[in-house]
């Protein structure tokens, strides 16, 4: 439950004859987790299987027309792959790639004419609008014409008859800019051109209209006609390639996943160390597979391989699997998010699903808040399957935070009932809430003793707003003290920790040194305060703990220990955030509902309304930050504070040779 | 002279306030920095993290003189 899977170290050695026959058994075992080769002068590395270039071709032309079609749902089917079966695939993937091609091309080709018929309509339009259009038509040696768009304002008719006195210019209004034709000498082109460009002039292709009908109408009608045609022709096109989509979506999908599967068997031995008759693998299982392993292995290959257990060296970078209890699993996604433990650490998820929730609850700390949250949380993770883990780490928050609201006695920011309400509840249901002064409600306890206020003050352990305890003399905010005790207690626990993976990585004086030095150097400055406190107590011996703790620092850690002194009263002091951020929460919900709502709602008639839409905006509001704060308040405290001193993380996820499964 | 409780207020501000500033300068760079890295490595998350809110300590201490100033309103 506090570590992880143990792992073996596990050889395969055999001649290549039989690598076929290890690699379909060690995929169907799916325990096997693969490590890589890496190329040296003994062993090179493997090379995949002959069938591998065929499964691979294949897999392309599935996965292309899979994209070309447009598929998005993934299957998940497997099924082991006969002789038989894979040529029937590949015969059918064949067919269905050359026919979709095919109709793909034939549709490109379609929509390429429609879109140049449509382009050549445009222009016929265009022409429609000027006179003298039949010489573009005619084409003519002696005219050239020039056609196009020019900007509206223009002193072109000027411009030109500086060069020439032979020229014709008709033009349009055509939307924002006008469209203009000049016929002009051919030897002025030139000179023409470079007048027109000075007024934005983009030019209008003619080639295409030359040899066409005079009649432009005919013409038009010719190509709207082709052009309906063509449409027609795309559109059962699309038609028959959706058709084909859904009839054979399904099998598609059911053989990219198959054949993705043998493909990865089929080059599975580029990780593998060979020689030219012989391969060795090296990897990990669980150590509890191990026994099955072996038997299996050699049974298929009637003991014509060896399959050897090596010893774990302190470099090796064994795969993790993570083996927690059912309560605790969705709280594995927090510590996915960091960083997966190295292979013997500790893995604190466990500890994670006690104190989480806990800082969480401490935070929020409302029943009404924490219902709000319950039902929020339950909703979404109807919605959003996905993130599962992630919801169940809250819905368990939420819980915790409604039994804190309970300690704190807040409900959706309210902490009592008014005069009124609390008598009718007292006579009426039994259910009697203490009477108390109300001294903040009034302004002040002087003016609520003159006006006579009570109210009823719903049940709780601990005030947040308006308890105080009093420290070293300093009245401080009790919530602030109860924060900064959790704080010790958890970074003593988390030393404890460190202490124990110390001893199992390094032994118990390496151990010694690094952990149990910051506990000397706590008990040092306890003593050196005690005499403040009133014990009787040397302050000499204070200083001579504390100096001890930091000799044995300096050994333990080195000079980078000793500068990190502060970061632990740091440390222990962040956790006051438990605290403060739980009174922000309840000083802006007491605001919401007494300052800003009670107003409206006093002045009665329509301005109740208002009232209400006040009061349900502002506590959305204060839900959502209470919400986002608590939940990053919290993992930050246990990512910084408490794995700081015991955590390494960087583990290597367990991914065992096989079909994926969803974890 | 001012109100000894209002200056006693201004004083924990300041406090608090000028310390969470000097420690976001310091975290804005080393932060930037952190992600970065991340973006190219996902297993140094932890270590940025832990680097990141290393000035932490300059707003603690800050906060621990306001608390104590304002204890002195009493």
């Amino acid at each position: 439950m506090l570590k992880a899977e143990r792992m073996s170290k596990l050889k395969i050695l055999g001649p290549d004859t039989l690598m076929k026959k290890c690699i379909e058994k060690l995929h169907e075992l799916n325990v096997y987790h693969i490590i890589e080769h890496k190329k040296d002068e003994e062993l090179d590395i493997g090379s995949p299987l002959k069938s591998g270039e065929e499964l691979s071709a294949t897999l392309v032309k599935l996965r292309t027309i899979i994209s070309k079609l447009d598929i998005k749902k993934r299957a998940d089917f497997q099924k082991k792959l006969r002789e038989k079966d894979y040529a029937e695939i590949k015969k059918k993937t064949d067919q269905l790639h050359s026919e979709i091609s095919k109709n793909l091309e034939g549709k490109k080709e379609l929509d390429k004419r429609a879109s140049a018929i449509n382009g050549e309509l445009n222009l016929i339009e265009m022409i429609d609008k000027i006179e003298g259009h039949d010489i573009f038509i005619k084409g003519s040696n002696y005219i050239f014409c020039l056609f196009g768009f020019v900007k509206k304002k223009n002193t072109i008719k000027e411009d030109i008859s500086k060069i020439t006195s032979e020229f014709q210019i008709e033009s349009v209004d055509y939307g924002r800019k006008s469209l203009l034709a000049l016929f002009i000498e051919k030897e002025k082109t030139a000179q023409a051109q470079e007048i027109l460009s000075k007024y934005g002039f983009d030019e209008k292709d003619l080639s295409s209209l030359k040899g066409l009908n005079v009649s432009l109408t005919k013409e038009v009608s010719s190509l709207k006609h082709e052009l309906r045609a063509i449409e027609t022709e795309s559109r059962n096109l699309a038609r028959k390639i959706e058709r084909l989509k859904n009839k054979e979506a399904e099998f598609l999908l059911k053989s990219e996943a198959v054949i993705a599967e043998e493909v990865k068997k089929a080059e599975i031995p580029l990780k593998f160390g060979a020689t030219r008759k012989s391969f060795m693998v090296t990897g990990y299982v669980p150590s509890r597979m191990l026994q099955k392993i072996r038997k299996e292995l050699n049974d298929i290959t009637n003991e014509r391989i060896c399959v050897t257990e090596e010893a774990v060296t302190e470099t090796d970078k064994v795969p993790v699997k993570l083996k927690n209890s059912r309560i605790a699993r969705p709280f594995e996604w927090l510590i996915k998010l960091y960083g997966l433990p190295i292979y013997r650490e500790i893995d604190p998820t466990s500890l994670m699903f006690i104190t989480f929730p806990l800082f969480f609850g401490i935070m929020l700390g409302d029943v009404g808040y924490g219902a709000a949250t319950l039902a929020i949380f339950i909703l979404l993770k109807k919605k959003l399957p996905s993130l599962k883990a992630f919801f169940n780490i809250m819905i368990f928050s939420s819980l915790i935070t409604i039994a804190f609201g309970f300690v704190f006695g807040e409900y959706f920011g309210f902490e009592h009932l008014s005069d009124e309400k609390g008598a009718w509840l007292c006579s009426n249901t039994g259910v009697c809430f203490d009477k108390v002064m109300a001294g903040h409600a009034a302004g002040s306890e002087e003016m609520a003793e003159a006006a006579e206020v009570y109210t009823y003050d719903f049940p709780r352990l601990l005030n947040r707003m308006h308890g105080e305890a009093t420290v070293l003399g300093y009245t401080v905010p009790s919530v602030l003290v109860i924060g900064a005790l959790i704080g010790l207690i958890h970074i003593n626990l988390s030393l404890l920790l460190g202490f124990y993976n110390e001893l199992l990585a390094h032994g118990i004086k390496a151990a010694f040194l690094e952990k149990v030095s910051w506990i000397v150097m706590e008990a040092g400055a306890v003593l050196i305060v005690a005499p403040l406190l009133g014990m009787n107590i040397n302050v000499f011996i204070g200083i001579a703990v504390f100096t001890l703790s930091l000799v044995l620092i300096y050994l333990g850690e080195g000079a980078k220990g000793v500068i990190e002194l502060p970061t632990m009263l740091s440390n222990i002091l962040s956790y006051t955030r438990l605290g403060a951020v739980g009174l922000a929460s309840v000083g802006l919900a007491i605001v919401i509902n007494e300052r800003l709502t009670m107003p409206f709602v006093e002045k009665g008639g329509l301005f109740i309304l208002l009232g209400i839409f006040i009061l349900v905006l502002g506590h959305v509001i204060n839900l959502a930050l209470g919400l986002l704060g608590s939940f990053l308040h919290s993992t930050r405290l246990h990512y910084v504070e408490f794995f700081s001193r015991f955590y390494k993380g960087g583990g290597v996820k367990y991914v065992p040779f096989g079909i994926e499964r969803e974890s | 002279m001012a109100d000894v409780n209002g200056l006693i207020a201004v004083g924990a501000g300041l406090a608090i306030g000028l310390s969470a500033i000097g420690a976001g300068i310091a975290e804005n760079a080393i932060g930037a920095a952190a992600v970065g890295a991340m973006a190219e490595k996902e297993e140094l998350f932890g270590k940025g993290l832990l680097l990141t809110v290393i000035p932490e300590t300059l707003v603690l201490f800050g906060l621990v003189i306001a608390i104590l100033i304002i204890g002195l309103a009493a």
